[in-house]
């Protein structure tokens, strides 16, 4: 099976074609951490079959995207839930009670930090400091930043969550 | 959070509304030193300029600015590159986050100077994949740079080439370190090089780099516009200028302060932050991101800077303030960050991916049960064993902040031997934040 539909193929040709010329032409091996995060942009993660059309295009050994693919935690290896929440648990947001956002989210959707939730609504991570510790606590939710996480703020999103 | 200080220099048009535009970006006089050091100054003279400024390296080293710039040499032919660091993962910083933000045009300015300065045509801002909207306020200011004609074929019609591209990392902390940073923008996985060689002589694909931090970059228009000595002598010694320091944990007011270095941290926690948030008392100062030796109450009278921090015992760092109150588990605390140098540690060298991981579990055990009287000394006997013998400073970090932890809280740690288990309560969030506390 194809990795794209024709229209996302397209925006995927577009979006490496501008990131290919901002470096030399026998650099093209540079492209790799944008190219993810453009199938990543596309798809919400990437699959192996991206990885290896990201090779291809690249002209790199197909271990080389591999391991680039796994050294860096931003790349989703499965396809996360439709709520990703990722909750800094650094010690500028610990200090400020972000357990507590982990466990409340662990409970009311009945998952643990690194998991998907059953309905495949909601994916939470742990995640190290996201540079908002003067805002803290924080979360990512699907990558837009949640600050000041205060009980009801918290209850809010999980509301919005719910009713999703 | 919010905004303050008393040297409003770098900060000066963030709370202006649209301060990220380049219609805000300097009224009318827009990009006025790029235009005069494209136009009017020799790259010699510039980089003397910054150099009698006295700006260090705000990425967390304090290296000159202007003497890094004057070890690229000019005669190899190949293309000279400035990467600019905004990975911007050292625990507790903020401060380049929202000079993006709030004031991208200042930093491209900057970049521009210093690309004439080391005859640069080409900058990569490498900023870390999680800042989205960052990213966007980055991408959108460069547009309108090049719209402008400040940027590209001819920049500000001078006939100099200038050109800038955002390069987004894949989430590492690793690669805030220069060369691990180098190796993500060649689409690599980020192991630190070994130096010699020096990016500033084989850098980015073999050629002569200069990589500087976006609070450095962004203070090289202000040098600039006020001269070399003015912006010196607004510093301290060595030091030249005012820093962003990024305060958080448990002051009344987190934020960002801008403030001359020099400043104690008695001052900046107590005139500026406004004491503590609630009826306890402080406890405890990480001074400069989780890479920094912590401090006691008694100990926040020495001044900020790079050069007097480590008579104090710790390091500068970031300026990332976090300072914790009483009831805070400095066990906790230390295991935290041990936890945080294991998971980011590149598994390059063995006393640091080792290392760190033999720290994490100690502590973890001293924190959760399961310890013995000897695990206190082992943190300090694997800490010993780490320092100096990795190619990085990740590891080092890890091992000069454990054992302050433990020699300046011993009662603390030796409680949850006895106790088998941690005898502090768990942090809370807040209900609802207090308007005085959201303030700005
Ligand atoms: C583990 C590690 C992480 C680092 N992270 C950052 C970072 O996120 N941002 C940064 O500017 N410098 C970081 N640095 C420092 C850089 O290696 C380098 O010194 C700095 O970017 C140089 O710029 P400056 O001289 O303007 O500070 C890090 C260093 C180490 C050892
Ligand atoms: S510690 Fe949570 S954002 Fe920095």
């Amino acid at each position: 099976m194809a990795v794209f539909t024709p229209e996302e193929q397209s925006r995927f040709e577009e979006e490496l074609g501008l990131v290919l010329a901002r470096f030399p032409e026998d650099q093209k091996g540079a492209a790799l951490l944008e190219a993810f995060h453009i199938v990543q942009d596309i798809l919400g993660w990437v699959p192996d079959k991206a990885v290896e059309l990201v090779a291809r295009e690249l002209g790199l050994p197909l271990v080389r995207a591999y391991e680039v693919r796994s050294f860096y935690t931003m790349f989703h290896l499965e396809k996360p839930g439709g709520h990703v929440l990722e909750v800094c648990t650094n010690v500028s947001c610990a200090c400020r009670g972000a357990q507590e956002i982990v466990d409340r989210v662990c409970e009311r959707f009945g998952l643990a930090p690194g998991e998907t939730s059953a309905d495949g609504r909601v994916t939470l991570k742990t995640v190290e400091c996201l540079g908002s510790c003067g805002t803290a606590p924080m979360l990512a939710h699907n990558g837009e930043y949640v600050e000041e996480v205060d009980e009801a703020a918290l209850e809010n999103l999980i509301k919005e969550i719910e009713g999703d | 959070m919010r905004i303050g200080g008393t040297h409003r220099v770098l900060t000066k048009r963030w709370d202006i509304e649209d301060s990220h535009l380049l219609s805000t970006y300097d009224e009318g006089e827009r990009y006025q030193q790029l235009h005069r050091a494209l136009t009017k100054l020799s790259a010699a003279e510039i980089i003397d300029e910054v150099k009698g400024s006295n700006l260090r390296g705000a990425g967390g080293a304090g290296f000159p600015a202007g003497l890094k710039w004057s070890f690229v040499p000019t005669d190899t032919g190949k293309p000279v590159y400035l990467v600019v660091n905004a990975d911007e993962g050292e625990p507790g910083t903020y401060k380049d986050r929202f000079i993006i933000e709030r004031d991208p045009h200042m930093l491209l300015e900057g970049i521009g100077i210093a690309c004439k300065a080391i005859g640069s045509h080409k900058a990569y801002i490498f900023i870390r994949g999680e800042y989205t909207g960052p990213r966007r306020r980055l991408i959108h200011a460069i547009e309108e740079a090049r719209a402008a004609g400040i940027l590209g074929e001819s920049a500000m019609g001078t006939g100099y080439r200038l050109d800038i591209h955002v390069h987004r990392g894949g989430g590492a902390y690793i690669c805030g370190e220069e060369t691990s940073l180098l190796e993500a923008l060649e689409g690599k996985k980020g192991l630190p090089r070994v130096k010699p060689p020096f990016p500033a002589v084989e850098g980015l694909f073999g050629c002569p780099t200069v990589i500087n931090n976006v609070q450095t970059i962004a203070s090289v228009p202000a040098v600039m516009e006020m001269g070399g000595e003015a912006f010196a002598k607004m510093g301290h010694e060595r030091c030249g200028g005012p820093h962003l320091f990024n305060v958080s944990g448990h002051v009344k007011w987190p934020g960002i302060y801008e403030l001359p270095f020099g400043t104690t941290y008695r001052e900046l926690i107590f005139e500026h932050c406004g004491g503590m948030r609630g009826e306890k008392e402080l406890k405890a100062v990480v001074p400069g991101g989780a890479s920094t030796p912590v401090l006691l109450p008694e100990e926040l009278d020495v001044r900020a800077d790079f050069d007097s921090m480590p008579n104090a015992g710790s390091m500068f760092g970031t300026g990332a303030v976090i300072a914790l109150e009483e009831g805070t588990c400095m066990v906790r605390t230390c295991l935290r960050f041990l936890e945080f140098f294991h998971h980011e540690s590149c598994g390059q060298c063995t006393p640091c991916r080792e290392g760190c991981g033999w720290l994490a579990k100690i502590v973890g055990r001293i924190e959760h049960g399961g310890a013995t009287r000897s695990d206190v000394d082992l943190v300090l006997e694997v800490a010993d064993k780490i320092v100096g013998n990795t190619i990085c400073a990740l590891g080092d970090a890890a091992a000069m902040m454990a054992p302050p932890m433990v020699k300046k809280f011993e009662a603390e740690w030796n409680r949850h031997i006895e106790d088998e288990k941690c005898p502090f309560p768990k942090e809370r969030l807040e209900k609802n934040r207090t308007p005085e506390e959201s303030d700005d």
